[in-house]
């Protein structure tokens, strides 16, 4: 009775258990499909060519027209010159609390911009580079962010909204100290948070 | 099944082939038993756990494994201890062994637009080389900047935009806009998991703009495969620094790729360069090791350098550099702080030309006093050289000729002379008739004086020795304090107490189980 209440609680302190989609998830089925056998390394490797990087496309924004002033004037100052050196049109949050601590950091074709109030991280990230899967078809998401066709998804906890707007493909995370905190939960949080992301700069935005 | 087999069967191409194929045999631990490498395929996940995604391709070339050492990739849910799994526990054996399993799309509701069903699990579940948590470290797969850090996730973006996010970690290492090195140390794989404990292990993914989809979730596994492959194909040099204290250091090291060749363990202090005197190696016997390591001669030991007695706390870095590539990796529990009691110095100076200084392995890191000794009296100069002795009716009990004296030294205290008892030979009936001088102090004492080099020893007319300390408290080097070596000793006690210090030295120097 001790080692099933055992592992019981190590099931319960498993990986993604509190997770809604694990919940509604049924249990393996014992007489699923014959295992494949596992691949095991040869002493002597056969020696090809190494895999290639696909191809990348980088794509030219579209400038929204105005900065937000006022949720710039907020930012720190390091962020504010950071998000002059970005490549893309730069959003960020515009809660004031999290204006405040927010940091942006940018590379050759992305802008990223994290903040932390209390138990809450945002991370907003955007890139103009896209990678060329040939194999991967073309799909779009079956939700709505500032009208565009978006995925949400929960990645451990970490509820995550991803669209394409001006050519830039973005994707707000929201996490939770608190596995229990309401924001982490469903798709109504982040949404909403995402639609109230105000443009506050960027290398070739409108003044 | 053979690696091309394996992948032609969903194969666009066989990118990963090329880059996958050879054993692990070689890779040692000193916890587990050389495995080969296995991994079931890109999208094979446990039965009955979903559909997997079926995909040859590595979306990030070249990137390094995202964990130092072994690592296991396999279903945190779907494997023992799992909500789902067969049962058992998150330690078990079983989840720390090959083959690799993919658990990218394994059975979640939330969208997932690369999986088959359209749902799914985010990324890959990694366990680290055991089950404890907060030691094994994650680190950088590619050179970057660290863009957040949540409550539990640490993301580190590329050049491209592929963002690398790392989750349940502890001990995170990094600050947001840090740019980062591959291998350079993120945080140690924990269970962390935003105020609810999760197994311990890496969640993995990899993040990437694909034209036509935008920022989603790409299968981590097989760059995960191919970057394990080429990294632990060539298993780094590794070890453990056991022992850290004032009075000693030890551990052991071992290149896996030459297994029967010595490694060098380096020695930084308060994160300087480290100068080449700076260096034990790691050659010595030790029983232990043999069955763990496949050959026993890896250990290393040595007195604590004299120079970090000065009551500061220094920081001890050990770390073992890679012959083939000067690369630096560094030892599980290394670094250590050592706070070491400064010693006040007592005796005489005894001068010693370079020459000499060189024939006795004097050196300022190891053996250079932290003290002004100026005012100490000159004594009359050291020998030329060591000439050191085994006792024939004691092997614990080395004699060092020093004039017309012969001094004890227990053999247990020969290292931190820089003596190799095994090299030594036995003391003849000429030097067994030279009347006795006080025994050798546990260690040398190097000071300088305007450019001149100097021992601090004892003299005849007032015995000192030296006595190491671990508090912060001044060591004064009078016959109170003395550990070993005081005339009021008598050899019978000697012996017992150099029997003391090697038990002692020997449980310090036990390897720690994992």
């Amino acid at each position: 009775m001790r080692s099933r209440l055992f592992i019981a609680l190590l099931g319960l302190a498993a990986c993604e258990s509190r997770t809604p989609s694990l919940e509604e998830a049924p249990p393996p089925d014992p007489q699923a499909a014959a295992e494949a056998a596992p691949v095991e390394f040869a002493a002597t490797p056969p020696r090809e060519a190494p895999p290639k990087v696909a191809p990348t496309d980088v794509r030219t924004p579209e400038w929204p027209a105005e900065r937000d002033e006022f949720a710039r004037s907020r930012l720190t100052d390091a962020a504010r010159v950071e998000v002059d050196r970005s490549p893309l049109p730069a959003l960020v949050v515009a809660e004031t609390k999290l204006l405040a601590s927010t940091v942006v950091t940018t590379g050759p074709h992305w802008y990223s911009a994290t903040s932390r109030d209390g138990g809450l991280t945002t991370t907003l990230h955007g890139t103009r580079l896209a990678h060329q899967h040939a194999h991967i078809p073309p799909a779009s998401g079956r939700s709505a962010v500032r009208g565009q066709p978006a995925f949400v998804t929960e990645n451990e906890g970490i509820v995550s909204a991803a669209w394409v707007e001006g050519g830039v493909a973005y994707a707000l995370d929201v996490e939770c100290r608190d596995r229990d905190d309401a924001r982490c939960h469903g798709e109504g949080f982040v949404v909403g948070l995402a639609s109230r992301l105000v443009f506050v700069g960027g290398h070739g935005g409108a003044r | 099944m053979n690696v091309r087999r394996a992948f032609a069967r969903g194969a666009r191409s066989a990118r990963l082939v090329g880059v996958i194929a050879f054993g692990l045999a070689q890779m040692a631990s000193p916890r587990a038993e050389a495995q080969t490498f296995s991994f079931h395929p890109p999208g094979d996940l446990v039965p009955g756990s979903g559909e997997g995604r079926v995909d040859d391709v590595v979306y990030v070339p070249g990137m390094l494994f995202p964990i130092d050492g072994r690592a296991y990739s396999n279903s945190q849910v779907y494997g023992n201890g799992g909500l789902y799994g067969p049962g058992g526990g998150q330690c078990d054996e079983v989840n720390f062994s090959y083959p690799w399993r993919d658990n990218y799309c394994e059975k979640r509701s939330w969208d997932m637009p690369l999986c088959p069903a359209g749902i799914g699990h985010q990324g890959q579940d990694i366990r680290a080389e055991t089950c404890t948590k907060d030691l094994h470290w994650a680190v950088a797969s590619v050179d970057g900047t660290i863009t957040s850090i949540g409550s539990y996730s640490v993301y580190l973006t590329s050049a491209d935009g592929t963002r690398h996010d790392y989750l349940h970690m502890d001990s995170v290492q990094v600050a947001v806009g840090q740019k980062v090195k591959r291998g350079d140390k993120v945080g140690r794989v924990s269970n962390n998991f935003g105020g609810t404990a999760t197994t311990v292990h890496l969640h993995f993914n990899l993040r990437q703009n694909v034209a036509g989809l935008g920022l989603v979730y790409v299968p981590p596994y097989t760059s995960l495969v191919a970057s394990y492959a080429l990294d632990k194909a060539a298993p780094p040099p590794r070890g453990t620094l056991e022992v850290a204290d004032c009075d000693w250091l030890g551990g052991w090291a071992l290149d896996p790729e030459t297994p029967d060749s010595a490694v060098s363990v380096e020695l930084r202090i308060d994160g300087a360069e480290a100068t080449q005197e700076q260096r034990v190696t790691a050659a010595r016997p030790r029983e232990d090791l043999c069955e763990t390591l496949g050959s026993c001669d890896h250990a290393f030991e040595a007195a604590t350098p004299l120079s970090l007695h000065d009551g500061a706390p220094h920081e001890l870095r050990a770390d073992i550099v890679d012959p083939m590539n000067g690369e630096r990796h560094e030892l599980l529990e290394s670094p250590a702080t050592l706070t070491c009691g400064p010693i006040v110095p007592r005796g005489v100076r005894r001068p010693l030309d370079s020459a000499a200084r060189k024939a006795w392995k004097l050196s300022r890191f190891w053996d250079g006093l932290p003290a002004d000794a100026s005012d100490l009296a000159v004594g009359d100069a050291l020998p030329a050289e060591p000439s050191a002795f085994v006792d024939p009716s004691d092997p614990s009990r080395l004699w060092i000729v020093d004039g017309e004296r012969r001094r004890e030294l227990p053999a247990s205290r020969a290292l931190a002379w820089h003596l190799e008892v095994s090299s030594l030979s036995t003391a003849d009936a000429a030097t067994l008739t030279l009347p006795v001088g006080l025994p050798l102090r546990e260690r040398p004492m190097l000071t300088e004086v305007s450019g001149a080099s100097f021992l601090i020893d004892d003299t005849e007319e007032k015995p000192s020795v030296v006595a190491t300390t671990t508090g912060g408290g001044a060591t004064s080097e009078t016959a109170s304090c003395t550990v070993g070596g005081a005339r009021s000793l008598t050899p019978a006690a000697l012996v017992g107490l150099a029997g003391v210090l090697a038990l002692a030295r020997a449980r310090r120097s036990r390897p720690r189980s994992r």
